[in-house]
């Protein structure tokens, strides 16, 4: 200390920094230490972050399609269809005239009509049945009539569909919505199933990221309490451990945005399958870039969360 | 420097200091003696604001540490070098990043905080060691560093726990040598040590610590 009134006179010429560059340089110098110290232990890291990337990427991924299959419910909803079945019997002219017949009706906005060799033709190619079918004598499916009401209204549509059952020709009569009611039930169901899905892993992430900040806290204890007996603050000894969080955050929420867009990828061709055969324009769409960066943001802040959760308790305990 | 005003301190199973007082001045250079278990380490921790006092109030560089809260008890951690017996080195850190962690808690850049942190090891004696792991120097080495890692910050007070508990009488000498230097530029310092062959040979006022009581030089807080 004697020795060293050269070494103030020289830091006292040196340009003061302000309080605002210092921090500044105290973040990045941080954030970059608390990087490199994640690979110092690689494949533990991994494995945090895999599972962190997992609990994010399940409920997200539903997430993702459940918004997609309500939309398509609500889209189908805006038209409610009534499917006619005529009897087997019915001859082509006679269902052509029951179809003109309905299409004259003031309660109904618009028919689709498809004769029974139509309707026998589309299912041999839906079904892959071709060659059973074309053996067959009588044709087993009967011509159809798809009818648009001109009223939206439940009650309007049902009184339709009686009204409809009671006329010569017609087999059976079924109000398409029902299915819909049903779908949209689901829908929503499943979406509170979501969330409390969601909330639990979420509860999971919080743990996991707590229990490794934990570990990290008691690996550095000693540096902990020597820092703390240096005159460290507290918001000195978190910082570390928050960035550190920030990262694992950051990479877990890149590795479930990957998972997700792979798994909506994977589930698009048969989803898309199964759509058609409801005679559905609908398609899933791939993962959003949105999607991605709530992910990110979502996955960042419940890390860091966690961290100051645990960090905070944990730096009350080792206080000298 | 240091003055405690009627303090206790009590623990579940028994009373480190009972009532007492002491009154060391600015720029004193002293010695607390005392046998294991008397208090000494008590003292030190109300002093570095590890424990507060069960009764009385300590007052550090004319202020009251009761009032003390937050990040005022880390300001007033950075005030204070302190010396431990296990030197407490870290050991993943070098040398240089041992001695430079007080300055990095203060926010000094990194070209202020190596010009200090050499200057620290100049005044040891172990310039040419900064780049070494601590598990690889002598204990008596390890110790210094442990010193410079004290004085890095320029404190007005050097506290230091048994710091010559682990060395042999010659390396002893040298250490106590350190801490007079600092002395002669100002620095208070006060040493807590059971090795009574050494410090009776240094002429530097002795408090005695017995029973939670304190005797000789400066008790009673005149």
């Amino acid at each position: 200390m004697a020795g060293s009134e050269k070494t103030t006179s020289q830091a006292q010429r040196s340009r003061p920094e302000t309080i605002g560059k210092r921090l500044l340089r105290e973040h990045y110098e941080v954030a970059l230490s608390s990087w490199l110290r994640l690979w110092l232990n690689p494949v533990t890291n991994l494995l945090t972050w895999l599972t962190l990337a997992v609990a994010l990427a399940l409920p997200g991924t539903l997430m993702v399609m459940l918004s997609q299959v309500q939309s398509l419910a609500t889209q189908l909803n805006t038209n409610n269809h009534i499917s006619v079945f005529l009897s087997l019997e019915t001859n082509p002219t006679q269902a052509q005239t029951v179809a003109e017949q309905l299409q004259q009706r003031t309660d109904i906005k618009h028919i689709t009509f498809i004769p029974a060799t139509a309707a026998l033709q589309e299912f041999s190619l839906a079904s892959g049945l071709g060659n059973i079918l074309d053996s067959l004598t009588d044709n087993p499916i009967p011509a159809t009539i798809l009818v648009e009401p001109k009223l939206n209204a439940a009650n309007a549509i049902a009184q339709l569909a009686e009204q409809l059952e009671q006329q010569e020709h017609i087999d059976q009569v079924l109000i398409d919505q029902l299915w819909l009611q049903r779908l949209q039930a689901l829908v929503q169901s499943s979406q509170r199933a979501i969330w409390v899905l969601a909330v639990m892993l979420a509860l999971g992430v919080l743990l996991v990221m707590g229990n490794t900040m934990r570990m990290q806290m008691e690996k550095r204890r000693a540096e902990i309490l020597v820092i703390q007996l240096v005159g460290g603050t507290n918001a000195y000894l978190r910082r570390p451990f928050l960035y550190a969080a920030f990262w694992t955050g950051l990479l877990a929420g890149i590795i479930a945005t990957a998972m997700m867009s792979i798994a909506l990828a994977t589930l698009k061709p048969s989803l898309t399958n199964l759509a058609i055969s409801f005679n559905s324009q609908w398609q899933l769409h791939n993962l959003q870039a949105w999607h991605g960066l709530l992910t990110l943001v979502g996955s960042c802040c419940l890390a860091m969360l966690a961290a100051l959760l645990t960090v905070q308790s944990q730096l009350r305990k080792i206080a000298p | 420097m240091i003055q405690l005003e009627q303090v206790s301190k009590r623990y579940a199973d028994k009373t480190a200091l009972d009532h007492t007082s002491l009154h060391m001045p600015r720029g004193a250079m002293a010695f607390l003696t005392g046998h294991s278990g008397a208090g000494k380490s008590t003292l030190l921790k109300l002093v570095m604001l590890m424990e507060q006092p069960s009764s009385g109030r300590v007052i550090v560089d004319q202020q009251d540490l009761s009032k003390l809260h937050g990040n005022q008890i880390a300001l007033h951690r950075r005030k204070i070098g302190l010396v431990f017996q296990h030197h407490q080195l870290l050991e993943d850190y070098s040398v240089y990043d041992n001695i430079a962690l007080p300055l990095k808690v203060s926010g000094y850049n990194n070209r202020d905080a190596g010009r200090r942190v050499r200057a620290a090891l100049d005044k040891v004696g172990l310039l040419s060691k900064e780049k070494q792991l601590p598990k690889v120097l002598s204990t008596g080495e390890q110790q210094r560093i442990g010193i410079a890692r004290a004085i890095v910050n320029k404190p007005r007070l050097i506290l230091a726990d048994e710091p010559t508990g682990n060395l042999d009488p010659k390396l002893s000498a040298e250490i106590m040598q350190l801490f007079e230097q600092f002395n002669q530029v100002g620095v208070t310092v006060l040493i807590a040590s059971h090795d009574l062959n050494l410090i009776e040979r240094l002429p530097h006022p002795k408090i005695h610590l017995h029973q939670g009581h304190i005797s000789g030089a400066y008790a009673g807080g005149s």
